[in-house]
């Protein structure tokens, strides 16, 4: 005893930096507790100086020493485990605070440090533990401010607002550390992450009261608004309105096992689609249905818009129940993560909690596997909820077995009390490592390696001996062979990829990236999705703007993401990554939609270019109307297509139909042969007018569209083609039957009707349309009064015009304003002939003439003067400059004749046009010989 | 019963052709110019001519009518007048049959359904006369065909 105060002493005065120490120092000590108490007292005074004087790792080592010769002090594992946390040790720290629970546990200081602990902690924290613990810590002040806190980071922003009056009534010892305004951060951001921006703008002005800086958190939230179009308009608030209406009857519908509703209430999430219940009920049907991944997609867009606790859980547990049993391959690490995020465990059917427990344990999390099967069995034995005795009884060996596993894999205690009594190699390598003794637990480890069987976890665990002496690339291949062995372990994976990543193997690291995140490790659910971004990013921008299913999976991925692990957004670091993916991934798919657009419109035009090109175009009447001077020219070829193509063919086709239906496919075919052959064809002769007809109008920039806008073309093209077909077809070797001669006849019925009924019609009524203008007095007035007008002969006195019309309802085939030119030429020529009378003088004759042998009749318009006589060859044969030239010019192109003949007294001639009668259909009726 | 000699005039073989595919009993004789036609009536009883209306592939010195008169009649023009008398040299050879005292019927492969005020000037200059559409089926030609014919017949 003197001896061990002795050392005592000493060591209060020396400066403890070697572990060593401590077995020293235990050897030394006495069994007598009150010097075990003494000897911890002081070597706690020296560690609280080191402390102070900011030598932590001095002071951690001193009171390592404490714990070891008073291991059953929970106040000294306690300051333990905050010095730990200082020295970024958090292994070490939680498992100091374990054992100062374990040791003592009514100790609700150390049960809210703990939990705050866990809260913090840089990966995500347990925070179902830290709730546990915050709940039990009632008694101190400060315990409902933390359990609010961690309340708003496990999502759920209820329970944090009816902790937050309990916190103002009894708050923390430590307003620094856990100061309201932190409170309210992290309320705003539970209610943020889940849509309902006014209240979390009601909980960061809170914030702000309280002293914290929200500009960026309020500008983040304006623009979170703006996207989802909160900021509605009545009529909208409406339709959210009938929307939720809808959606509450289909889910109670769906409740009472009724068939799902009819299409209205997807009409109205159309309508409205920023109703997350709408999306709830419409996922809830679309599963019901079979279509899986729409029922995905909608509980999803429920979980990232505003709902209440009750939807929120209900869209949770729907969706744990999809990955896990509906689809081929169950998604058991969303499915696990999902049921974690839902309701409490009281809520859930006993089968939905047996399938969360398979979940935890299919993907490795047996801890909270084992606190999951302990609650079950808690529940089990309450009266309330009485479950059968089988099911309890499986549920007893369920933790059994948890038990038996949970604590090799997971490399921690169920329980604390297990941990005070290190039993194995695996606990002796801990201890020394904890004591920095790191040469020493590699030692065992290897040793325990080399003897033993292959164990994964003793693989891993030298793995992190190994990184902590520096020896990283030893570190990654322990890793490796970790992996060699239990292939399935996430966490194992995701730990590799980081160190990989700092080693600068991005190869290989990805992949394990991928392979933790498959395995449902949340935290490589970025950099997995990152990864594979910059894989679609790589690609040529041509498959980039085409692929939009890549971007969007992994829009997806973020979303189910968010959805099981909101607390992810109240950590900055990592928001600020997940916001920064979500903006790439919507840059990639902004430029997927604006390709699908552009490429919808290249396709629109293209479709309107060959629509145009197809159907769009001139006919010939256009073509005639738009350029008058192609009128003859037009009417020309129209007229020897008609002499030529459809003229002598209708007694070819009769005879052909004759033969076929008298059963001679041969006469037949000889028949129809030529019509269609190569040569000189009427087919041929169709396709020669019609190329002059387009080239006509291509000299005059009109595209005509032949084969298919006139109606003449159009039939004939059509019956020539039936033709060919036709005749290809009798020319083949199969068996020709008596049903195929019926058939061939019937389709040459249709060749005929298309190329005589129709196009034989098609072409009288373009001719006819070809003839425009009427010569009348009205016509002959007008031209005289024109002349009359100019200023030309203006010092001229003009007698008025003397008219004498011999004919009525007179046509002729050319444009009006060409005739109503020829009428002035004419009477401008004559007034100026009359050039020695005072007042001049002209008499317009208006008349008919029949053509000798071909009875053709002739619009005649003479206009009579008192002029000098002229010769006929001045006449026929005019100067070009000279009025009569344009005359002669126009009535040649149409087809008359430009004559001088004598006239009676008083007049000494008359200049005569003759213009070929034409006879309009609506004027002249059909007659038959 | 003698079978009626039907004389076809025309520029080419294509009424010829098809005519004779009609498989009528007729006996089909061909004239290419007014000339050839006009010998034909005077050697041999013709039942019935058909006119083809026009001409532009024989020689223009076949064709029928009095070129000064139409130069005149189209303004001058040699060329146009030309072109006058073979477009309507069906006419121009009946004309001429007519004239050399030929009153047997003639069948006009022409469509006048648009000129029936022409056709009846024809008509009283020609007379007996009768045309046919451009889309005239093979059951026409035959009623035309056999009309004119029995009113050879009864001419005779």
């Amino acid at each position: 005893m003197i001896g061990g105060l002795a050392l005592l002493s000493a060591l209060a005065t020396l400066p403890l930096s070697l572990p060593e120490a401590a077995t020293t120092v235990c050897a030394a000590v006495p069994e007598s507790p009150d010097a075990s108490r003494a000897l911890a007292a002081t070597l706690r005074a020296k560690a609280v100086r080191l402390r102070d004087s900011r030598d932590w790792a001095a002071a951690a080592a001193t009171l390592r020493i404490a714990v070891a010769v008073s291991p059953r002090d929970a106040q000294l594992w306690h300051e333990l485990a905050q010095l730990e946390v200082q020295l970024n040790q958090p292994l070490a720290a939680e498992a100091a605070w374990r054992q100062a629970i374990g040791v003592q546990a009514d100790q609700p200081m150390v049960r809210m440090a703990f939990a705050e602990f866990l809260m913090l902690r840089a990966n995500g924290g347990d925070l179902d533990q830290a709730a546990e613990l915050a709940l039990r810590a009632q008694r101190e002040p400060g315990s409902t401010c933390l359990a609010a806190r961690i309340a708003a980071l496990r999502g759920l922003c209820d329970d944090a607002d009816r902790h937050w009056p309990d916190c103002q009534r009894n708050p923390a010892r430590k307003p620094a550390r856990l100061a309201p305004a932190e409170l309210h951060l992290a309320r705003g951001r539970c209610r943020f992450a889940r849509g309902e921006y006014d209240a979390a703008e009601s909980a960061w002005e809170q914030a702000q009261v309280a002293g914290a800086e929200v500009t960026a958190l309020l500008a983040q939230l304006g623009e979170a608004r703006r996207k989802v179009g909160v900021e509605a308009r009545p009529e909208d608030r409406k339709a959210m309105a009938t929307v939720t209406e809808l959606a509450r009857a289909a889910l109670q519908g769906l409740d009472r096992g009724q068939e799902p509703p009819d299409r209205g209430l997807e009409r109205a999430v159309t309508a409205a689609p920023a109703v997350g219940v709408g999306h709830l009920a419409l996922g809830e049907i679309a599963i019901r249905q079979g279509r899986l991944e729409r029922g995905e997609f909608h509980l999803l867009r429920a979980l990232a818009l505003p709902v209440g606790d009750g939807d929120r859980a209900r869209a949770l547990r729907a969706l744990g129940r999809l990955c896990a049993t509906s689809f081929a391959e169950p998604r058991w690490a969303e499915a696990a993560a999902f049921w974690t995020a839902a309701a409490p465990l009281e809520d859930l059917p006993h089968a939905e909690q047996m399938l969360w427990l398979e979940a935890l344990r299919r993907t490795g999390q047996l801890r909270a596997a084992h606190r999951l099967v302990t609650r079950m069995l808690a529940q089990a034995t309450d009266s309330s909820r009485a479950l059968a005795a089988d099911v309890v009884r499986e549920l007893r060996a369920q933790k059994l077995a948890l038990e038996a596993v949970g604590g090799a894999v997971a490399g921690e205690q169920l329980t604390p009390a297990e941990s005070t009594a290190p039993s194995g190699p695996r606990d002796r390598a801990r201890l020394l490592a904890r004591a920095d003794r790191m040469v020493e637990a590699v030692a065992v480890v290897r040793a325990e390696l080399r003897d033993g069987p292959a164990k994964p976890e003793l693989w891993r665990d030298l793995a992190h001996y190994q990184r902590a002496m520096g020896d990283g690339a030893a570190a990654r291949e322990s890793l490796v062979r970790a992996l060699e062995l239990r292939e399935s372990q996430g966490d194992v994976h995701w730990t590799l990829a980081r160190w990989q990543i700092e080693a600068g193997e991005d190869a290989a690291a990805r992949r394990h990236i991928a392979r933790a995140d498959s395995l449902g490790v949340a935290a490589a659910v970025p950099l997995a999705v990152r990864a594979d971004l910059d894989d679609h990013l790589s690609q040529g921008w041509a498959v980039r703007v085409w692929d939009r299913a890549t971007p969007a999976a992994l829009s997806g991925r973020l979303d189910r993401l968010l959805a099981r692990d909101p607390a992810a957004l109240s950590e900055p670091d990592r928001a600020a990554d997940l916001a920064n993916l979500r903006h790439a991934i919507d840059a990639e798919l902004r430029l997927a939609a604006v390709a699908r657009g552009a490429g919808a419109l290249f396709a629109l035009v293209a479709c309107a270019i060959w629509a145009w090109r197809r159907w769009g175009g001139a006919t010939l009447r256009s073509l005639v109307i738009a350029h008058p001077d192609t009128g003859p020219e037009v009417q020309r070829i129209v007229a020897a297509v008609r002499h030529e193509v459809i003229k002598h063919n209708t007694l070819w086709l009769g005879t052909a139909v004759d033969a076929l239906l008298a059963g001679d496919r041969e006469t037949a075919l000889r028949t129809v042969r030529p019509l269609v052959a190569e040569g000189d064809s009427p087919r041929d002769k169709l396709a020669d007018y019609a190329a002059q007809l387009e080239h006509i109008g291509r000299a005059r920039g009109v595209r005509l569209n032949l084969r298919r806008r006139d109606p003449a073309f159009t039939a004939l093209f059509a019956g020539f083609a039936l033709l060919a077909r036709l005749t290809q077809a009798m020319g083949g070797r199969r068996q020709w039957t008596a049903a195929r001669s019926q058939r061939a006849a019937r389709r040459l019925r249709l060749a005929l009707r298309q190329l005589h009924a129709n196009a034989f019609n098609a072409t009288a009524a373009l001719l006819d349309s070809l003839r425009l203008a009427r010569v009348d007095a009205e016509l002959l007035k007008g031209a005289y009064q024109q002349v009359c007008a100019e200023p030309a002969l203006a010092h001229r006195t003009i007698a008025p015009m003397g008219l004498d019309v011999q004919g009525a309802d007179l046509w002729v085939a050319m444009p009006r304003s060409a005739l109503n030119e020829i009428a002035v030429n004419l009477v401008r020529n004559a007034i100026q002939a009359d050039a020695d009378s005072a007042i001049a003088r002209v008499e317009l004759v208006l008349a008919t003439e029949v053509a000798p042998i071909t009875a053709l009749e002739s619009v005649v318009v003479a206009v009579r003067d008192r002029g000098p006589a002229l010769a006929i060859d001045a006449v026929q044969h005019p100067q070009l400059d000279h009025g009569l030239g344009l005359v002669h010019s126009l009535v040649e192109r149409y087809g008359g004749a430009l004559d001088v003949t004598a006239a009676p007294a008083p007049w000494s001639k008359a200049v005569a046009v003759r213009l070929p009668r034409a006879y309009p259909a609506t004027h002249e009726p059909l007659a038959s010989p | 019963m003698i079978t009626p000699t039907i004389l076809i005039v025309e520029d080419g073989d294509e009424y010829l052709e098809a005519l004779t595919a009609l498989g009528a009993a007729c006996n089909w004789v061909q004239a290419r110019s007014a000339a050839d036609a006009g010998a034909r009536v005077a050697r041999e009883p013709v039942a019935c001519v058909v006119l083809d209306m026009r001409f532009d592939r024989i020689p223009r010195e076949h064709l029928a009518g009095d070129l000064t008169a139409t130069v005149r009649q189209v303004g001058g023009d040699v060329e146009r007048a030309w072109r006058y008398l073979a477009q309507h040299q069906g006419l121009f050879v009946l004309a001429e049959l007519r004239s050399a005292g030929w009153q047997g019927p003639a069948l006009l492969a022409y469509d006048f359904t648009r000129e029936a005020r022409r056709f009846d000037a024809l008509r009283s200059l020609y007379a007996p006369i009768d045309w046919i559409g451009d889309d005239a089926s093979a059951n026409t030609w035959r009623t035309k065909l056999s009309a004119a014919c029995a009113s050879a017949c009864e001419a005779r």
